[in-house]
């Protein structure tokens, strides 16, 4: 039994989370090509962001290391994780979040236009 | 022996300078101006062109390499013997033709004249630019610039069939172009120069014969099209539409001109006589040419606009000259040259002719032109002339030209040529005197002249002697030249000379390329 | 003046980030002010882009500037060569020139100050990530400058037309699917290499260059920057967005809104890759075929419209093509067909665009059905569009004809006969489509009756504001003198890089 889950531990750290993140992408892409909503589209937008956001942090993760912060008794590079995954992902959050404001301001415009956000009926009046 | 000089490329800039000043002020002149500015371009163009020629007869040149064109490659203009030939009948021809379109145009009552003199101008501009291009590039440049440059001229009238004219007219022109545009880039990149040398700087045997074969034709793609060879000539009867002097233009001077110019220089100057005689392009060419001079002849005798058997004829002739240039012997090429020169005359008067009937009496129709020679006297006889000239009659112009394309035949041994160029002048004959019969024949009343005349309601003056003076002197004055050059083949600027001369040059020493 | 000059590289990118803040705050005192501020801070970018471009082309080095000090590969780096030098004043007096241009649209529209402060400083914020996408040297500075670019292209063209907030959420979706992908591309790559430096990312790639996880994440790139650029299959979102965006800003977001992703990538490609690398022999031959097709399908579809705006934008997909077709083909002349191509389809796509604004100015209109005989009216406008048109459709001796040059002079070059009859095709295609617009604005009558045309416009007898007229002159002596003169840009300027830089 541990033996199992020694090496469901194994997979995940190996290759699991990454095909999670990817599973998140995909889900993301497709909810955007598929969903009518346009909100369900920008919330389909923000789970593929966070997908990334993701993949960059678990890449930057390694086995024993800390956070980077410098600590008094430790003074060599490995026992510390990468932090630029990190400082990336932080403006990428920035720009995700960016992105939705924009998006969510657009949809406020198009309801004020055509009232409603669903892709059928929009373009049902002539919106395409 | 080669002189650096920026002579051809003022020459260019004067005519492309009044084209500039004519569109964006052109509105704001009054119109005497505004011809005034055309006319004073034309005579200095004229007098830098002329200016060049005893340095040229000389066995010299002048060069001026303006800038890089691009990345190794040169702006670059040169005076040889066979440019100067085309600059000279381009330049000297662009006075007359201005100022028979002054009395033209407004003896019409033309719309858009600003426009038409500007796109003139800038059609002289961009011939004179190919008759001195030293390499494919700055020709490729000059030469769609002319296409542009007649776009406007040909859709003149605006209306539905001057726009479908002008389309026709770009699509043959445009789809020609890439063509020889891709034929350039292929020849560039492959032989890493594009500059004219006479005699080419292809080498036979440097390529497979099957593909210098595509490269050939692919290179006179532009040169066929604009020179009317047929299948290529849809363009031409129909750009009719466009007013006399720009058909006279197009047809005698500027764009078929440059056809045939386009493929004298690529067959002599690019591939040079041997490859083209080795890739066997020049005879699938000459047999294309035969083609057109039999089968045009026959379809202008059945055309009864004037215009368009005149255009006809146009398409016949230049086939001639495309014909004397792929026998490849120094005499024909020669022959073909010169043959420019006397068609430009010779053709140009013809269609001035045609011009001033329209504007004075209003008749376009040759069945309804009988007994014209009462009203007309002056414009009657030069027709006849001109007529006579193009069927090759001895003293004319013509007679000198294609009695060398026939010397050419002859030493190459082609009795088929012979026969078809003997059949030719009959055939010109059988097309133009006709017409000839019918201005001095009584078919119809001289009622029926004036009755028609008043219904079209543009008679300048329908009382006057002949046309305006500002078309009569022009035409009278292209037939005396041409009866001159007949006489005197070498008189005043010596064309014949250099036609001679640059054929020489494109030959070798020997004179005459005997093809394997 | 030595102090200064160092720091040119950001500065150029400085002064339209502080309009861009400052803008709102001016615009609320005073919103002439605001708007001036915008062009005054483009403008000096202008006069530093010049600086900048003579320096590095007069030294014949490139400049690296690295922000804060940081070296790299640990800090950003501004990278500037002859061939962004070029690209960046190219940013720079487009940027300008439109700022200019759509002054006179809001005192027609007369509207609010809060209005017209949030377009100046979307379109400033524009400038500031055109300009720095083709400065950074850093592979997720570029990321950053990407979504700038992106974000305000959204807004500008939401405030468009009334379609305009429809096209800009379908971009929208589609943008940031593009932006992703190609974050997710340098994620691979560090994951792979450990720096996101572009000149630290070439030192350590040929060790690496034909593992998997390099190729997945060329994939990745070419489908972001694919998106970003419009490049054929992926310009879904184009069309509208060209069409439908504001028709003062739509000359800087058709002009150079997509060519600046086509220069990172390629920037990106030719510099980290080797370029007899599997990974290259794959985006050779990915974006051969894209480019083949997208020309083909730009050209045939711009074709079967009416509507000057789309036409303009289907030809946009076609010319991308052409660019993209440069690097497919990947030797010198190819290349400097491609800048070059970069260079003159922005000027002339802006041109086009720029008549199109003036068009709509004027009448009210750009559809073309119900123009007539323009040029008696509008006489430069009518000049540009027939010089931007020629242009396009590659005759010379304009600008559009020597990228043409180059281009089928390194297809040749390279064997590729199938580019060249691709660029013949669509150059003929292009002529049919121009020379319908041309035909319809000379020859035909006016649809709209004299009335009409009075009420439509208000100032009678001046053509058009001189905020208006001076773009449209900068565009035409733009491509008329690269026309002329393009031999120094490509063989001086551009050729040292591309043989020395892109194709060691």
């Amino acid at each position: 039994m541990t033996d199992i889950i020694d090496r469901l531990e194994f997979f995940l750290a190996d290759r699991g989370i990454y095909m999670l993140a990817l599973i998140l992408f995909a889900v993301g892409i497709y909810g955007m090509i598929a969903c009518g909503n346009y909100m369900k589209k920008i919330m389909c937008m923000n789970i593929m962001q966070v997908s990334i956001i993701f993949f960059f942090l678990t890449f930057g993760q390694k086995e024993g290391g800390t956070l980077p912060i410098a600590l008094e008794n430790i003074f060599s590079a490995e026992a510390y994780i990468n932090p630029v995954p990190h400082a990336l992902m932080l403006t990428a959050i920035v720009v995700s979040l960016g992105t939705t404001g924009v998006g969510l301001a657009l949809l406020m415009k198009i309801k004020d236009i055509y009232g409603t956000i669903e892709e059928e009926e929009i373009t049902g009046k002539g919106g395409k | 022996m080669i002189t650096e000089s920026l002579r051809p490329a003022l020459a260019i800039a004067t005519a492309l300078l009044a084209a500039i000043l004519i569109l964006f002020f052109g509105n704001r002149l009054k119109p005497n101006v505004r011809e005034g500015i055309t006319l004073v371009a034309a005579a200095v163009m004229t007098g830098l062109v002329f200016s060049m020629i005893p340095k040229v007869l000389g066995g010299g040149a002048f060069v001026a390499e303006l800038w890089t064109i691009a990345d190794g490659i040169q702006l670059k203009l040169k005076t040889d013997g066979a440019g100067m030939v085309f600059a000279c009948i381009a330049s000297f021809l662009w006075i007359l033709t201005s100022v028979y379109s002054i009395g033209y145009v407004r003896g019409h009552h033309e719309k858009n004249q600003t426009g038409y003199f500007a796109a003139f101008a800038a059609c002289i501009a961009s011939a004179i630019g190919i008759a001195f291009s030293a390499n494919l590039i700055t020709f490729f440049i000059f030469y769609e610039m002319l296409t542009l440059a007649t776009y406007p001229l040909v859709a003149h009238y605006r209306d539905e069939k001057a726009k479908a004219s002008g389309r026709k007219y770009l699509a043959y022109t445009l789809v020609s172009g890439q063509l020889f545009f891709a034929a350039i880039v292929w020849v560039y990149a492959k032989y890493g120069t594009c500059e004219f040398a006479a005699g080419g700087f292809i080498e036979a045997g440097s390529m497979p014969k099957a593909l210098m074969c595509v490269m050939f034709f692919m290179m006179i793609a532009g040169g066929v099209v604009k020179a009317g060879v047929m299948p290529f000539h849809g363009w031409l009867p129909s750009a009719m539409v466009a007013p006399t002097p720009v058909s006279a233009l197009l047809h005698a001077v500027a764009v078929v001109k440059a056809g045939v110019f386009c493929l004298l220089r690529i067959i002599c100057y690019v591939f040079g006589p041997e490859s083209s005689a080795w890739c066997g392009g020049a005879s699938v060419l000459s047999w294309f040419a035969v083609f057109t001079i039999l089968v045009s002849s026959m379809v202008a005798m059945r055309q009864d606009n004037l215009k368009a058997r005149l255009a006809f004829s146009t398409v016949g002739q230049l086939s001639y000259i495309v014909l004397g240039i792929c026998i490849l012997s120094v005499y024909s090429i020669a022959g073909a040259m010169f043959h420019m020169v006397a068609h430009a005359f010779l053709k140009i008067t013809l269609f001035m002719c045609a011009g001033a009937i329209f504007v004075t009496t209003g008749l376009s129709q040759i069945s309804t032109m009988g007994d014209l020679a009462k009203r007309m006297p002056v414009t009657c006889v030069c027709f006849t002339a001109a007529s006579l000239g193009i069927a090759g009659l001895p003293l004319m112009a013509g007679f000198i030209s294609k009695f060398n394309i026939l010397q050419g035949a002859l030493t190459m041994g082609k009795p088929m040529f012979i026969a078809v160029l003997m059949a030719a002048a009959l055939l010109a004959l059988s097309y133009l005197i006709p017409v000839v019969r019918i201005f001095f024949g009584k078919e119809s009343s001289s009622q029926t002249v004036s009755c028609t005349a008043a219904e079209h309601g543009h008679v300048h003056s329908s009382s006057g002697f002949d046309a305006a003076p500002a078309m009569l002197i022009p035409l009278v004055l292209t037939t005396v030249v041409a009866i001159i050059l007949g006489c005197f083949p070498d008189a005043g600027t010596h064309l014949y000379d250099m036609a001679v001369m640059a054929a020489e040059e494109i030959m070798g020493e020997g004179g005459i390329y005997l093809a394997g | 003046m030595n102090q200064i000059a160092q720091h040119l590289p950001v500065l150029i990118i400085l002064f339209p980030l502080c309009a861009t803040l400052l803008c709102p705050l001016i615009s609320h005192f005073s919103p002439d002010w605001g708007k001036r501020s915008v062009i005054s801070a483009l403008f000096l970018s202008v006069v530093c882009a010049v600086w900048q471009l003579v320096i590095v082309v007069s030294s014949g080095e490139s400049i690296h500037y690295f922000l804060g000090g940081w070296k790299p590969p640990i800090g950003i780096e501004f990278a500037v060569d002859n061939v962004n030098a070029v690209i960046i004043l190219l940013v720079a007096v487009i940027s300008w020139t439109t700022s200019l241009f759509s002054s006179p649209f809001e005192k027609k529209e007369r509207t609010r100050s809060l209005y017209s402060a949030g377009y100046y400083s979307m379109l400033a914020f524009l400038a500031v990530g055109l300009l720095g996408m083709s400065t950074t040297g850093d592979a997720f500075n570029l990321y950053v400058f990407m979504e700038i670019t992106a974000i305000s292209g959204y807004g500008l063209i939401a405030v468009g037309e009334e379609k305009g907030p429809i096209a800009s959420f379908r971009y929208l979706m589609t943008g940031t699917i593009g932006a992703s992908m190609y974050l997710l591309g340098v994620g691979f790559l560090y994951a792979s290499t450990g720096t996101l430096n572009m000149a630290d990312l070439a030192d350590k790639m040929p060790q690496l260059t034909d593992s998997p996880l390099i190729i997945i994440a060329v994939a990745c790139l070419i489908v972001g920057f694919g998106i970003k650029m419009a490049l054929f299959p992926l310009h879904g979102w184009q069309p509208a967005a060209h069409s439908y965006a504001h028709p003062g800003a739509d000359p800087m977001i058709a002009g150079i809104m997509i060519k600046i992703p086509a220069y990172a990538m390629l920037r990106f490609f030719y510099c980290i890759f080797i370029e007899d690398s599997k990974v290259m022999q794959l985006f050779f031959a990915a974006l051969g075929v894209m480019a083949v097709l997208g020309v083909l399908f730009g050209s045939l579809k711009a074709l079967r419209y009416d509507t000057y705006n789309k036409i303009l934008a289907y030809s946009s997909i076609g010319q991308v093509g052409y660019i993209a077709m440069g690097f497919a083909i990947g030797n010198v002349y190819g290349l400097i067909g491609a800048v070059l191509h970069i260079v003159s389809h922005a000027f002339m796509k802006a041109g086009l665009f720029y008549t199109s604004g003036a068009l709509k100015y004027r009448y009210g209109i750009h559809e073309t059905t119900y123009l007539g005989q323009v040029y008696r009216k509008m006489p430069v406008t009518s000049l540009t569009m027939v010089v931007c048109a020629l242009s396009m459709i590659g005759l010379p001796p304009f600008a559009g004809f020597f990228s043409k040059w180059y281009l089928a002079l390194g297809a040749i070059q390279k064997g590729q006969y199938i580019f060249v009859a691709v660029l013949i095709l669509s150059s003929l295609l292009g002529a049919i489509y121009f020379f319908r617009i041309i035909e319809k604005l000379f020859m035909e009558r006016e649809k709209i009756s004299d009335e009409e045309n009075n009420m439509r416009t208000e100032k009678k007898g001046k053509e058009l504001p001189w905020q208006m007229l001076v773009p449209l002159i900068v565009v035409v002596a733009a491509v008329i003198l690269i026309g002329l003169f393009n031999a120094y840009i490509a063989g001086d300027v551009l050729k040292p890089v591309i043989t020395e830089v892109f194709l060691k």
